[in-house]
C-alpha cells in the first residue's frame, strides 16, 4: 500500500528549474503510467519476443550500449536475428549490433532491406517529455521522423512495433505483430513522459570545481563553445533568444555522416549513408539532450564516437565546421568552434556534472517514492533498485572524468546503504542514510 | 548584438526548410482505420465512386457525402491486403471504383497517403 503521508516528501529538488514544455509531465506513479511501464517491459505485441524494454534498458539508462549487450544470454530477445531464422537476412545486423550496439532502421522504405537501410544506434527514452516538441510539431528518434501516423511519441510504438517486434519481414498485423491499442498507446506514452528529468534547467547553476565552472562558461559563450544555442540550458531545444519562442527540439544537418574513420564502416560491414530527415532524406539530424548524455554513451545517431570528451571536441573538427549546421555557426559568429584541449575536457567536465547532479535528482526521487510504500509491497524494491542504478551512473560519471572523488565516495556509500536496505526485512533506515549521502554528494559539487 | 540577429535570421532560415513528418515507411504497414493519430481524426473512410479523368485523383463515398481526392506525386499509395501478404506500395492503377480506401489529406486536397483496400 502507498502510504500518503509521505507523499509530502516528494517535492521537488531546488534547482532552479524553469518549464518549457507544452505537455504537463505526468506523476511517476500514476496508474497510467504503470500500466505504460507493465507495457513497456513486457508486452511482445504478438511479435518475435522482443519488448521496448528490451532495447531500452532500465539498468542501461533505458538504451542499450555494447557493453550491456555483452552481459545478455544468447537467448535474449534482442538476439531473434541469430534465433529466429525468418529473421536470419536483413532484419538486424548481429556483428554491428553485438559491437557497436546498432540496429537496423529501413526509415526510407521497406522494399529493398539488402540495400537500403541504415545503422543506428537506440537513443534512451529520458527526458522526453521536455525534448521532443518543436514549433513544427513533434520530433521522434533519431532524425526527428520516427513515429508514423500523426509522428507523435503517442504514436511512436505502433512504428517500433512494425520494424522491430515482426515474426516475419512480411510484417503482416494479425500474423507477425498485434499493433498496440488506443489504450496502450495512450499508457506507453504516460510511462515514457514520465521517465528522467521533467523540467529544463537553468544554468548557470553554482559549481564548487573551478574547471567544471570554466566549462560552463564556455558552453554558455556564444563567442566559444557556442553550445548553448542549439542545447538550451544543456537540453535538446533551440535557446529561444536566438531563435524564437517555442522554437524547440529543431533538427540540423551537423556532418556526423561525413566523419573519417566511423566505427561502423571499419568492420567492413554494410553501413550505408545516412540521409536522416524524411524521404529521401535531407541530411538533418534531431537535437538530443546534454544533461542526459554523460551516461548514455556511444554518440551520436551512429554510435560513431565512444567517449563525451570526443563527442565535445567533434565541434573542432572539420566535419562539424564544413557542415550546413557548421557554416551557419561560421556566417553568424565569424569563426567556426575552435576549443583547444583544457577547454574540451572542461565543457566535457561541466556536462559530467550536471549529469551527476541528474541522476542524483532522480535517484532521491525514486527512494522518496520508494519509502512511501510499504516494504512488503515489491514495488519498493523496485524503486530502490533503480535508484541504485542511477547512484551507479553519477559514481562513474564522476570517476570517469576524475572529478569531485570526495562527492563519488559519498554516492558509492549510498550505494552500499542501498544494498543493504534490499537485504532487509525493514529497509527505511537505510533508504534514509543513502539520501543523507546523496545530500552530502551535491553539496560538495554545487555552490 | 548585431551578430545575436544574425543567427537568428540565419538559424530561423534552415529551420523553416525543416517541416514535421511522420515515419513514411511504417505507415505502409499499418492497415486501414489503424494509423495512430489518424485514423478516426483526421483522415476519411469510404469506397471509391469514381476515378477522375482529367486530373490524378479520385471521388468517394464518405457517410453518403462525397469527398474528392486528389493525388500528385508526393502521395504514397499503399495497398492493404489484410493477412493474406505484406502490404505493398501501390500506384494510381491500384484505385479502383468499389475498392474501400482510407486517405489522409493535406489542407489543398492533395493525399498525403492513400491506403486500399487489395483486390479479392
Amino acid at each position: 500500500m502507498f502510504r500518503l503521508r509521505h507523499c509530502l516528501w516528494i517535492v521537488p529538488v531546488a534547482l532552479g528549474l524553469v518549464s518549457c514544455q507544452t505537455t504537463p509531465p505526468p506523476a511517476p506513479e500514476d496508474p497510467l503510467v504503470l500500466k505504460g511501464e507493465e507495457i513497456f517491459f513486457n508486452e511482445t505485441f504478438s511479435g518475435n519476443g522482443r519488448t521496448c524494454g528490451t532495447c531500452h534498458r532500465a539498468e542501461d539508462n533505458f538504451g542499450l550500449t555494447p557493453a550491456f549487450i555483452a552481459t545478455l544470454p544468447d537467448d535474449d530477445a534482442l538476439f531473434v536475428a541469430e534465433t529466429n531464422r525468418d529473421l536470419a537476412n536483413n532484419f538486424e545486423n548481429p556483428t554491428l549490433m553485438r559491437k557497436l550496439a546498432l540496429i537496423v532502421e529501413n526509415q526510407d522504405g521497406f522494399d529493398d532491406l539488402g540495400n537500403n537501410f541504415n545503422m543506428r544506434g537506440i537513443p534512451h527514452t529520458l527526458a522526453l517529455n521536455n525534448s521532443i516538441d518543436s514549433r513544427d510539431g513533434p520530433r521522434t528518434g533519431w532524425s526527428g521522423d520516427g513515429a508514423p501516423g500523426d509522428g507523435s511519441l503517442r504514436s511512436f510504438a505502433v512504428g517500433a512495433v512494425v520494424q522491430h517486434f515482426p515474426k516475419s519481414l512480411n510484417r503482416v498485423d494479425g500474423v507477425d505483430f498485434r499493433l498496440p491499442t488506443d489504450e496502450e498507446l495512450d499508457a506507453l506514452e504516460a510511462f515514457q513522459r514520465s521517465l528522467g528529468r521533467r523540467e529544463d534547467l537553468s544554468l548557470p547553476i553554482g559549481l564548487s570545481d573551478e574547471t567544471v565552472a570554466r566549462g560552463q562558461e564556455i558552453f554558455l559563450d556564444n563567442t566559444m563553445g557556442k553550445c548553448n544555442a542549439c542545447h538550451f540550458n544543456a537540453g535538446a531545444n533551440a535557446d529561444p533568444n536566438l531563435l524564437g519562442p517555442n522554437a524547440g527540439n529543431l533538427n540540423f544537418n551537423t556532418g556526423v555522416e561525413a566523419l573519417p574513420d566511423q566505427p561502423a564502416d571499419l568492420t567492413g560491414e554494410k553501413n550505408p549513408p545516412d540521409d536522416g530527415f524524411g524521404n529521401p532524406g535531407n541530411g538533418e539530424f534531431n537535437t538530443p539532450t546534454l544533461v542526459e548524455a554523460a551516461d548514455t554513451g556511444p554518440f551520436f545517431h551512429n554510435n560513431s564516437v565512444e567517449t563525451l570528451e570526443a563527442a565535445v571536441a567533434f565541434y573542432n573538427g572539420d566535419a562539424f565546421n564544413d557542415s550546413p549546421a557548421g557554416r551557419l555557426i561560421i556566417g553568424a559568429t565569424g569563426s567556426g568552434i575552435n576549443l583547444d584541449a583544457t577547454q574540451v575536457v572542461a565543457v566535457a567536465a561541466f556536462l559530467r556534472v550536471i549529469n551527476a547532479l541528474e541522476n542524483l535528482r532522480a535517484g532521491r526521487e525514486l527512494l522518496m517514492t520508494a519509502v512511501a510504500y510499504e516494504p512488503s509491497n515489491p514495488r519498493q524494491a523496485v524503486l530502490i533498485r533503480r535508484a541504485s542504478f542511477e547512484l551507479e551512473d553519477a559514481s562513474q560519471v564522476l570517476r570517469g572524468g576524475g572529478l569531485h572523488p570526495g562527492a563519488a565516495a559519498e554516492v558509492e556509500s549510498a550505494m552500499s546503504a542501498l544494498a543493504d536496505a534490499l537485504g532487509s526485512a525493514d529497509p527505511e533506515s537505510d533508504v534514509r542514510l543513502a539520501l543523507r549521502r546523496i545530500t552530502s554528494a551535491r553539496s560538495a559539487m554545487e555552490t | 548584438m548585431i551578430k545575436m540577429l544574425t543567427i537568428s535570421i540565419l538559424m530561423l532560415t534552415v529551420v523553416a526548410l525543416s517541416n514535421a513528418s511522420a515515419h513514411p515507411a511504417t505507415e505502409r504497414y499499418i492497415p486501414i482505420g489503424k494509423s495512430p493519430g489518424i485514423s478516426g481524426v483526421k483522415s476519411y473512410v469510404g469506397k471509391i465512386r469514381s476515378v477522375h479523368d482529367t486530373e490524378s485523383g479520385f471521388a468517394m463515398t464518405v457517410e453518403n457525402a462525397t469527398t474528392e481526392v486528389r493525388i500528385d506525386e508526393t502521395t504514397m499509395i499503399y495497398v492493404d491486403t489484410g493477412s493474406r501478404s505484406s502490404n505493398r506500395i501501390g500506384t494510381e492503377e491500384d484505385c479502383e471504383v468499389g475498392r474501400t480506401v482510407e486517405v489522409y489529406l493535406h489542407d489543398s486536397g492533395v493525399a498525403y497517403w492513400v491506403k486500399i483496400e487489395a483486390s479479392r
